[in-house]
């Protein structure tokens, strides 16, 4: 039962420290000359007293708190005590203050009482060991690519403007394994879901406002797009309005539709490794479609509306390649994406396709190159997040964090202006460093060393240390031992190892 | 002081020490005290500590377990053990950890001087 003793022993310390040093702060106070000073030595020597003195009776793992509720009692100092205490206990789960207080000041005696301790002892067996695994916040973290995708069908379906957003993820060549998910699928779905019901409500007075729903999709791409495309998109529009109950009657086909040409769209646009041949061939298919309306309408309606997604689709693309072309020769793009309402998507992979054309490599990247890329991403999010993590002492956190900085701030590349790839590149490039293996050892033994300092430690005194072979023998005594978060005296130790 | 020269700072190492070396840091901060007072009380500890523990303790204790760094420098031995197993006497039972580091210096030094 060496763990009960443990309070009554750190209490004794304490008690003869204290006796011990009082002489010596009274004296401090004295020779000081100001009878305020050797109060001020008095009170500021107490905070300390009851500090620990409070903690005692708990065994071990309750030092942080009593620290807390002093820090309560006793404002401004204690309350920097209670921070600069944080480092060394990682405890936070303590629920029950103490009930006794500090309440009078000028007692230096500790009170001793002590609350049952065997319910803290219990309660706070191992929770240092199970709350290891540091990396448990990085699953979240990495996905963030994932994100936007994810975040999408509730935007399309609280606003319909999001249709736009199809084309932007439909066109990414990229992700091929991610065309046919639903997501992609849904931002559509979820817009004619919305003009249904707006007709269902609204009738005949709604149309006018879905006729201008989807006027917003078309209007990305007007910026790039003829006038005479407006026109004849105006046109269409009217027509839509005319005929809006059929368009409610056949929506699902319409969908159904829209996927399909999406999915064509995409075939046709992963045929087109060079981005450059995109434009020509949306301009191709626009053509097509300036034809479309002079043939039978009525029969056409389904046919026309599928077109007119298609042709957003093909705007979309086209703006894409077009700011693509405006960045490879090194101009920003005046027009950013007009009415990027819809998340970072958008962004996100056009970001990774222009680091891939600024590397000079206009393929599309392979599923396996891909999928490469997102790993090695995931990797490093996953390191930094250990560098800032709650668990590293601080040292070593800032040290990472700083080192991470210097790293990305000298391999930064110009047109870089979206985040985590850089800082993945950078990896990389410091595995391939001819002096990162060096450092990276190093600071695997720091973190050795740090850990167990913090965590699992021993400090006695050996009276016999023997060895046979790989046999090790040791006779220890007076120690103190600290497991998970737990601490232990002993009078004898013996051990037996092999190494 | 030749008494409190003669017993190790080693034990300011463990919680009760770093505590104490916290809230003497936060004392000095606020210029509560001076610094030297503050190591008298840091000498004063090594010996309390040393005292007591030899006075007040008669737990044992035992473990097993496997070497994985042995270390002895200046009379300190370092062992790094790894899957230790404790078995306290008592009733508690035994505890197991992953590693635990020992640092623990010449128990005769104190006899000596």
């Amino acid at each position: 039962m060496s763990n009960i003793h443990v309070g009554q022993v750190y209490e004794a310390v304490i008690q003869g420290v204290i006796d011990a040093v009082r002489v010596d702060f009274e004296e401090n106070g004295v020779e000081d000359g100001v009878l305020e000073d050797l109060k001020k030595v008095r009170q500021s020597r107490i905070p300390f007293l009851p500090r620990c003195c409070e903690l005692t009776p708990f065994p071990n793992t309750a030092f942080r708190l009593g620290g807390l509720t002093l820090d309560h009692k006793w404002h401004m100092k204690l309350s920097q005590l209670n921070v600069a205490q944080f480092p060394w206990d990682p405890k936070p789960e303590q629920p029950a203050p103490p009930a006794q207080q500090p309440a009078a000041p000028p007692a230096p005696v500790p009170q001793a009482a002590p609350p049952p301790s065997a319910a803290y002892t219990q309660s706070t067996l191992s929770p240092q060991t199970t709350a290891q695994p540091l990396s448990l916040p990085n699953p979240t973290q990495p996905h963030s690519n994932g994100m936007p995708i994810k975040q999408e069908p509730g935007l399309a379906r609280s606003e319909p403007v999001a249709i736009k957003q199809e084309p932007g993820t439909g066109s990414q060549p990229l992700h091929p394994g991610y065309h046919n998910a639903p997501h992609t699928v849904n931002p559509g779905l979820a817009a004619s879901r919305a003009a249904m019901a707006l007709q269902n409500k609204f009738g005949e007075g709604a149309a006018a406002s879905i006729a201008s729903m989807s006027n917003g999709n078309g209007k990305v791409g007007q910026g790039h797009v003829g006038q005479a495309q407006q026109q004849q998109q105006q046109a269409q529009m009217q027509q839509h309005a005319q005929q809006q109950q059929q368009h409610a009657q056949q929506q699902q086909q319409h969908v159904q539709q829209q996927q399909q040409q999406q999915q064509a769209q995409q075939q046709q646009y992963q045929q087109h490794p060079q981005h450059q041949q995109r434009p020509q061939h949306a301009q191709h298919i626009q053509q097509q479609h300036m034809q479309q309306p002079q043939q039978g309408r009525p029969q056409q309606v389904t046919h026309q509306y599928s077109q007119q997604m298609t042709q957003q689709i093909q705007r979309m693309q086209q703006q894409q390649a077009q700011q693509q072309q405006q960045q490879q020769r090194g101009i920003a793009p005046n027009s950013l994406p007009n009415a990027q309402t819809d998340g970072p998507s958008d962004d996100c992979w056009e970001a990774v396709m222009m680091r891939r054309n600024a590397e000079g490599q206009a393929v599309e990247m392979g599923r396996v190159e891909i999928d490469d890329h997102l790993h090695a991403q995931i990797a490093a999010r996953a390191k930094q997040m250990e560098g800032g993590g709650l668990m590293l002492p601080l040292k070593q956190a800032t040290k990472t964090r700083s080192l991470d900085n210097r790293r990305s701030r000298a391999a930064a590349g110009p047109s870089q202006v979206d985040g985590g790839e850089d800082d993945m590149k950078d990896e990389d490039l410091d595995d391939d460093a001819i002096n990162s293996d060096l450092d990276d050892s190093d600071d695997n033994k720091e973190d050795d060393d740090e850990d167990d300092e913090m965590g699992h430690m021993m400090l006695c005194m050996y009276d016999k240390v023997q060895r046979v072979k790989n046999k090790w023998k040791c006779t220890l005594k007076d120690g103190v031992l600290t497991v998970n978060g737990k601490e232990y005296v002993f009078h004898k130790a013996t051990g037996e190892y092999e190494w | 002081m030749a008494a409190s020269n003669s017993f190790y700072d080693l034990y300011r190492h463990g919680s009760l020490g770093m505590t104490l070396t916290d809230a003497l840091d936060e004392l000095i901060e606020n210029n509560s005290i001076a610094p030297q007072l503050a190591m008298k009380v840091l000498t004063q500890f090594d010996r309390v500590v040393a005292e007591t523990l030899q006075e007040r303790v008669k737990s044992r204790l035992t473990f097993k377990g496997s070497l994985d760094t042995y270390r002895f420098c200046d009379e300190v031995w370092t062992f790094l053990i790894r899957n230790v197993t404790f078995k306290m006497d008592g009733t508690q039972g035994t505890v197991v950890a992953d590693k635990v580091k020992i640092v623990s210096c010449s128990a005769k030094r104190n006899d000596d001087k």
